[in-house]
């Protein structure tokens, strides 16, 4: 299988497809106002034509670059490209301010690259395992497995739990218009009109809120433009940068990865969980404290949103559950292939799941290589005009949008979710439960109605196996969990008095 | 911040109000004619459940906002320099969709982009036009040709 998966991984298609994914995605991330979800989602269309490895490896490479390329407007402007890099900002526009942009583009580059492998390693070694476990699942696991994705959504809403939780419940109401899966029953067709009948396709859905709001947001803001004023000299670490990349970057990165297994946590807190490790670990060796200009603060939250790449791939692969938005339009991407993200992706396409992994590592390869080369090219797409890349995007994602079933149904369901995303932005609404809500709401449903058709109405069968418990204590955690320990800590002040 | 929290729980309670109507005639119409089998739940009892939640979640965010103090009450702009822009910007990519099938992906595409790089920069007329054929006919070829997307539509379709 090796030899087979070197030859689907290395065909020259394929690592070019790669090349072009990751130089694409640091472009992206490197433009503020443009997101690795804006980026992927936008350019998910343009893998409908390819193969299934040469297209998932592809968003991947943007993915991994997009991730990496938000910490070079961060270092440059002051302004993270991608939310994951608002940490690195931090300190390393300070570190630019005093003429060391070089060191902090390098130091970020190489921790974005360990972040990055050591959560390939872990995506490596855990899915497989998980994968095995997931077999055992019957319709009772699976659904509370959803219903935990779906609470999960009021967690990663930060303060605002409940407007999460109505997105959730709105891209849920979405994803329950057409015929009924268990039933066959017509929901929601407006007098059996046959778009609706079809249901409403969540990849047009997900380039309106992402890539659509996001521009039309930046419209708001096209005449102000920004240039880099600092020079970026001598990227490659020295040995005392080495050294502390080494320490921190690993853990930060696995760190990152567990971040990225959590449904709906993404590289935003992969980076910030990253830069307070730094607090713990750095040592002021610059003469510098964390905030002003120290070099852990680019080390730490670089390898940290890069680990969360890997991570977030693991529950999306093994259960179909996305691990944040990016791996939520993969599995679109994956499902236009005619694969279905889940434990039987592992024995119906091993080969495909292990050139994953094998891609995801040469992705890295290619974005450390690109990084520490092409620094310098890359800080030049800062310079490229918003008032010709914005209407771009907006063909761009026409486009996408039409060409998934040649229907131009599409096209205004995109265009509805982008002004609905636009306003639900303005009024600090958070759009990603409403992605979770569409790929989960179906498979909680279906595996709701089954389980209980299986058990013949019987509700026991929820509570019928361990991993069935399992779920139900998450469940009760990720809703109550604050609630319990204030709880706790009260009576624990209690006992103390 | 206050005021737009109630209009949107507003909003979600009008929907989620809408969805339990629409779906308790589906239990009806569900026994009367598709129910031979005997299932347990029918089509309407997962949109009834997401809607009782999402009215919850409303009636929650109405009571948080009702609370709220003063000084964390935040303004929301929605109707500035910049957000009319956006608007126009929707307006025109609504028309961009609608002139899309008559006219071809080409023309209705050039127009598109012609409209607002003319619009956002301060370059002449013929820059703008140029630069909006090139972006028209770079994106017609890589997607019809590179990526075998079928764009036939318009006045030039075969």
């Amino acid at each position: 299988m090796l030899q087979q998966i070197f030859t689907e991984t290395l065909t020259w298609k394929v690592i070019l497809y790669m090349i072009i994914g990751v130089a694409g995605g640091i472009c992206i991330g490197a433009l503020p106002g443009l997101t690795a979800t804006m980026g992927v989602a936008l350019l998910l269309p343009l893998t409908f034509g390819m193969d299934a490895s040469q297209g998932i490896l592809m968003l991947l490479g943007i993915y991994c670059g997009a991730i990496y390329g938000g910490s070079i407007s961060a270092i440059l402007l002051h302004t993270p490209g991608t939310p994951a890099s608002a940490a690195t900002a931090i300190d390393g526009y300070k570190l630019a301010q005093r003429g060391e942009a070089g060191r902090a583009l390098g130091a970020s580059t190489l921790s974005s690259y360990i972040g990055g492998v050591v959560s390939v390693i872990c995506l490596w070694l855990i899915s497989p395992q998980l994968a095995k476990i997931a077999l055992k699942f019957s319709s009772a696991e699976f659904f509370l497995l959803a219903v935990f994705g779906l609470c999960i959504i009021g967690n990663i809403s930060g303060g605002n739990i409940e407007k999460g939780l109505i997105c959730g419940c709105f891209g849920v109401l979405v994803a329950c218009v057409g015929i009924d899966s268990v039933t066959g029953y017509p929901r929601f067709s407006f007098g059996k009109n046959v778009n609706f009948l079809a249901g409403i396709s969540y990849i047009p859905i997900m380039i309106g809120l992402f890539a659509m709001s996001q521009a039309f947001e930046n419209i708001e803001e096209i005449f102000s433009e920004e240039k880099a004023q600092y020079e970026v000299k001598s990227i490659l670490p020295k040995k005392e940068d080495m050294k502390r990349i080494l320490k921190i970057a690993p853990l930060t990165g696995l760190i990152g990865t567990f971040i990225g297994i959590v449904p709906g946590a993404g590289a935003d807190i992969g980076s910030f969980v990253g830069y307070n490790v730094s607090q713990n670990l750095t040592k002021n060796d610059d003469g510098y404290k964390l905030g002003e200009g120290n070099i852990d603060g680019v080390i730490g939250p670089e390898g940290g949103n890069n680990g969360v790449t890997g991570g977030a791939m693991i529950p999306m692969l093994t259960l179909g559950v996305p691990g944040d938005a990016v791996t939520a339009i993969m599995i679109g991407a994956l499902t236009l292939q005619g694969l279905a993200p889940g434990p039987m992706l592992f024995i119906q396409h091993k080969t495909l799941v292990y050139t994953i992994f094998l891609g995801m590592f040469i992705a890295n390869t290619i974005m450390v290589v690109m990084g520490l080369s092409g620094i310098r090219l890359f800080t030049k797409v800062l310079s490229i005009p918003k008032v010709i890349l914005t209407p771009i995007i907006f063909a761009l994602c026409v486009i996408g949008s039409y060409a998934m079933r040649n229907n131009f149904f599409d096209v205004y369901t995109m265009l509805i979710a982008g002004v609905i995303g636009y306003f639900l932005s303005k009024i600090k609404v958070p759009t990603s439960p409403a992605i979770l809500g569409l790929i989960l709401g179906p498979m909680a449903e279906k595996n709701f109605r089954v389980a209980l058709l299986k058990s013949k109405g019987n509700p026991a069968t929820f509570f019928s196996t361990g991993i069935c418990w399992f779920f139900i204590a998450l469940i009760l955690i990720s809703l109550f969990g604050t609630q319990l320990k204030k709880l706790l800590s009260k009576l624990f002040k209690k006992k103390k008095s | 911040m206050k005021k737009a929290n109630f209009i949107f729980s507003a909003i979600c309670a009008v929907l989620g109000f809408t969805v339990i109507g629409v779906t308790l005639g589906y239990r009806t119409d569900f026994l009367a004619h598709y129910n031979a089998g005997g299932s347990p739940t029918g089509p309407e009892l997962w949109p009834v459940v997401v809607s009782v939640v999402m009215l919850l979640c409303s009636a929650l965010l109405v009571a948080k906002s009702l609370k709220m103090k003063p000084e964390d009450d935040t303004q929301i702009v929605l109707w500035s320099e910049g957000s009319r822009r956006a608007y126009l910007s929707m307006l025109i990519l609504f028309i961009y969709a609608l002139i899309l099938e008559p006219l071809g992906f080409i023309i209705a595409t050039t127009l598109m982009e012609f409209v607002f790089i003319k619009w956002f920069s301060k370059k002449k007329w013929y820059w703008c036009l140029l630069i909006s054929v090139v972006v028209a006919v770079v994106i017609y070829v890589v997607f019809r040709y590179v990526l075998n997307v079928s764009l036939r539509f318009g006045i030039f379709a075969p």
